[in-house]
């Protein structure tokens, strides 16, 4: 007999996954951004639908509630996510500086080449 | 633009909204270094600083967006290298720095054979006040930059310095980043640049605002201090034929 805390968990799990399908399909998501969070909603909708599993978690992590362990769990999933994104955050960030100084360097060259093309016309 | 400098020396003049004291600076760059070429690097400003370093006929690099000062001196240093800069000067658009000490800089570059040379306000007493909670955090700073490096530093937080071509190629490649000046020494003497302080008189600035408020002193400290001692878990750094010196 699922307990209506097991229900909401499953419902959640699956509206998650659907919207990152979704999200992947429209290509609002990239691949590579959605791995971790289907991991989360296959781990939620597994430990959700097998109480025999939770209950096995939740005795290993001497918690009393069973759903808890679940939510505990989940908790976990969304710090390796969110820790995750800030190195993407660090790498994007590096990336866009080197972008701007070789753009900065780029402008000059061009600016150079303009004049010298400049003066090159009016000789001709 | 590979020959353009070769053996010369560059004042890297990093500039966000100072228009109002920038062409002071340069005036009196040209004055003490009239060999030398001048860029001056705006970083994304809000003002006329890009305008005025236009008109000023110096080489102006214009950064797109804001990187913040030390992504703002790297390009200088980019440019160095991939322009084959012998020497670079670093100078702040403030009017903080001496333009008329850069010659004993760039003297003691040769004189002590180090291939970083820092002007210091504190090596000799100059009559230079600094604020009690600064001077605090600059005396940690030093302590620290000074145990870690087994060398006397006195002040590395200044950013009035001279680089060789070595140490061109190295901040090309690594600088880091935000407040880079005393995280910068620890990197130097790590991958095993020489690294000499020189006594300077510093001025108070003639326009702007430091971009170091006092409610962001603690933030400041705690960041410079946990990117030097996570920077001595890495492995320093090494000084690569090919690094940034080409286009990647």
């Amino acid at each position: 007999m699922l307990d209506r805390t097991i229900l909401i968990a499953l419902g959640g799990a699956l509206t998650l996954l659907v919207s990152v399908i979704e999200l992947v399909r429209r290509r609002r998501l990239r691949e590579r951004y959605s791995i971790l969070w289907l991991l989360t909603s296959v781990v939620i909708l597994i430990l959700a639908s097998n109480r025999t599993l939770l209950d096995l978690l939740a005795r290993a992590m001497k918690i009393a509630y069973p759903p808890s362990a679940l939510f505990v769990v989940v908790f976990a999933f969304l710090l390796v996510i969110t820790l995750h994104f800030s190195t993407v955050i660090s790498r994007l960030t590096r990336e866009n500086e080197s972008l701007a100084q070789e753009m900065a360097i780029l402008r000059l060259q061009v600016g150079d080449l303009d004049k010298r093309v400049g003066h090159h016309e009016v000789n001709h | 633009m590979s020959t353009r400098g070769e053996g010369r020396t560059l004042v890297i003049i990093p500039a966000y909204n100072e228009e109002e004291s920038l062409e002071r600076v340069i005036c009196r760059v040209r004055t003490s270094v009239p060999a030398a070429d001048i860029v001056v690097i705006n970083d994304g400003s809000d003002d006329s600083t890009g305008s005025v370093a236009e008109g000023l006929g110096v080489v102006a690099l214009h950064l797109p967006n804001n990187l913040g000062i030390a992504g703002a001196e790297q390009t200088g240093f980019l440019y160095a290298l991939r322009s084959g800069y012998g020497r670079v000067v670093r100078n702040d658009a403030d009017g903080q720095h001496n333009p008329a000490e850069i010659p004993e800089l760039l003297a003691a570059l040769l004189r002590t054979g180090a291939d970083v040379v820092i002007g210091s306000r504190y090596l000799e007493e100059r009559g230079y006040i600094t604020p009690r909670l600064r001077r605090m955090g600059i005396v940690i700073l030093a302590a620290v930059t000074s145990l870690i490096c087994r060398q006397r530093f006195t002040d590395p937080t200044s950013g009035f310095r001279a680089f060789n071509q070595r140490a061109i190629r190295l901040c090309a490649d690594h600088y880091p980043h935000d407040y880079p000046e005393p995280e910068s020494v620890v990197l130097f003497v790590r991958a095993g640049l020489r690294v000499a302080e020189i006594p300077v008189t510093m001025n108070p600035r003639y326009g702007g605002q430091s971009s170091i408020h006092l409610l962001d002193s603690a933030y400041y400290m705690f960041k410079v201090l946990l990117a030097i001692m996570v920077g001595l878990l890495r492995k320093p750094p090494t000084l690569t034929p090919e690094d940034r010196s080409k286009a990647r």
